[in-house]
């Protein structure tokens, strides 16, 4: 038992030590050359307090990429809930980009004039709030929303609560049988 | 062995192939999403926000080797996401719960899946985890080798069964609540981490892809979250293997699948009598019980006593010395007694 104990201890300081990773994905763009990655990162709360220590990784090197990190959204106890990055990559070979964060990791290469480049959005999967809204105007859509009350899957209550009955009234009655053998 | 042994054997390596080398038996069967549109069976899928086993990549512990199932149906037994080519199952129940939860799904939309499940289980109870489940095969197999190798059997009291009970029901509440907490939109974001945690830590995960050769993955390290899940799913796949190589089916007393049918057990169809006026007190129904369940040999009176750890395996009724003593009937029609011995066919003829 205190070996699972110590076993569980040592998952919780995993928690405390552990520099955090988001991977980035993103589709490269059908041009050849330098382009800029741009997208916004969400971060637990009480992960991170300050932008210096965010930093892109290419791991494939394993170097720091150069990057702008500008913060979007702050958790109420100051720690950053989201933040805008952007980074430059190359088509000549594709690379798998990383994000690190945590107190112990600290930003050396900063980038804040960038050029004229072509830009493509990454996301970083799960958040599911990652993807950029256009605004398209389209004209005048009708929706009709049908709210007649449809019993397709309602009516399989009848057949589930048969069946449970079915299975409490056979145990009660089996086990009454064997109290009166 | 005995034609019931036999019988078992046959039909559990019957249902390990077609359950996990369905997906490539099958491959061409796969439903048409316009089939599955006219299907009594909802499809189930993710909304808009939320993430589900699909977007998972290879190299990440959810990644779920690529394919999808044949049948998007959830068996009362243990038939895993993981399977290789997507398995002929799309998952157990407790995926299925721990999924719906996080995604939100509509109570209506669930219904005809819980259904079938509850029909199953009230048909067959846990026969379904003594005649069918693959890991349950996978574990008597674990069994066999013991028993070659001349291990003697561990056995297990009765208290340290019901603590494992306890522990399977606790892990259960903890991967629901925390299914249901990722699910709530401002939590919406720790899904990538958090997403199916049972499925995380269960040794089905681990195991199951290994039958079509494909590597699970078996550590990440790149977070905190996923390095403890990995710790965690090292520690219950070594329990896995320790408790069906030195117990018998001592997993099955902490499997969140069997648990469920278990609740079933009771009053299920198939119904396991005892006539107490001939049981000579031998106590091999006993020795034999792969899940350690004394209660059979114990009771004085005549009686029909399905235990909710029982997993209908009926070696109780093969290894009975009595002639009629144990009986096992399906909705009151007996279908198996115990075969009779040659000094009985004897006495028969002579009679």
């Amino acid at each position: 038992m205190k070996k699972f104990i110590f076993l569980l201890f040592l998952c919780g300081c995993s928690f405390l030590f552990c520099s955090e990773k988001i991977d980035i994905s993103f589709e490269y763009p059908d041009i050849n050359g330098d382009f800029y990655v741009s997208g916004t990162a969400f971060f637990p709360p009480s992960s991170v307090f300050s932008s210096d220590h965010i930093l892109v990784m290419d791991m494939a090197t394993k170097k720091e990429v150069p990057s702008k990190i500008t913060v979007s959204e702050k958790w109420p106890d100051g720690s950053i809930l989201s933040a805008e990055i952007i980074f430059p990559a190359n088509t000549s070979k594709k690379i798998h980009y990383a994000i690190f964060y945590g107190n112990e990791i600290k930003r050396s290469k900063i980038f804040s004039e960038p050029a004229v480049l072509p830009t493509v959005d990454f996301f970083t999967g799960g958040t599911g709030r990652t993807a950029e809204n256009i605004d398209v105007n389209v004209g005048q859509i009708n929706v009709r929303v049908d709210k007649s009350i449809s019993i397709r899957y309602w009516w399989y209550v009848l057949p589930l609560l048969v069946l449970i009955f079915l299975t409490v009234y056979r145990s009660l009655t089996i086990n009454r049988r064997h109290k009166s053998e | 062995m005995n034609k019931i042994s036999i019988s078992r054997r046959i039909v559990q390596v019957i249902c390990l192939i077609l359950l996990v080398y369905g997906g490539y038996i099958f491959k061409d069967w796969k439903q048409s999403a316009e089939a599955q549109k006219q299907s009594i069976f909802p499809s189930l899928n993710a909304p808009e926000g939320s993430i589900s086993t699909t977007k998972f990549e290879k190299g990440s512990i959810l990644w779920p080797s690529g394919a999808t199932p044949v049948i998007e149906n959830y068996p009362p037994t243990l038939v895993c996401r993981f399977n290789p080519n997507g398995g002929m199952f799309k998952a157990c129940i407790l995926h299925f719960f721990s999924e719906n939860l996080t995604w939100r799904t509509s109570i209506k939309y669930l219904l005809p899946y819980i259904t079938l499940f509850v029909l199953l289980c009230f048909l067959f109870g846990r026969a379904w985890c003594g005649w069918v489940c693959p890991i349950g095969t996978v574990g008597d197999f674990l069994t066999f080798l013991r028993r070659k190798m001349n291990i003697p059997v561990k056995r297990f009291p009765a208290n340290f069964r019901m603590n494992l009970s306890f522990t399977g029901y606790v892990l259960m509440v903890i991967a629901l609540t925390i299914s249901t907490l990722i699910g709530m939109p401002n939590l919406a974001r720790y899904q990538c981490y958090w997403f199916l945690p049972y499925c995380q830590i269960c040794p089905a995960r681990l195991i199951c892809p290994m039958f079509g050769l494909i590597k699970p993955n078996w550590k990440d390290f790149s977070t905190g979250i996923t390095t403890t899940f990995t710790i965690l799913a090292w520690i219950v796949l070594g329990f896995f293997i320790a408790a069906f190589y030195w117990g018998r089916r001592v997993w099955c007393h902490m499997c969140p699948v069997g648990l469920i049918n278990s609740w079933f057990n009771k009053g299920c169809g198939i119904e396991l009598h005892k006539k107490a006026v001939k049981c000579i007190k031998c106590g091999y129904c006993a020795d034999v019980c792969p899940m350690g369940l004394t209660k059979m040999y114990e009771i004085d009176k005549d009686t029909i006593y399905n235990q909710t750890g029982c997993i209908m395996c009926m070696r109780c009724i093969e290894v009975c010395p009595r002639k009629g003593c144990l009986s096992v009937k399906f909705f009151g029609k007996k279908f198996f007694l115990r075969r009779k011995t040659d000094a009985e066919k004897v006495s028969q003829q002579v009679q």
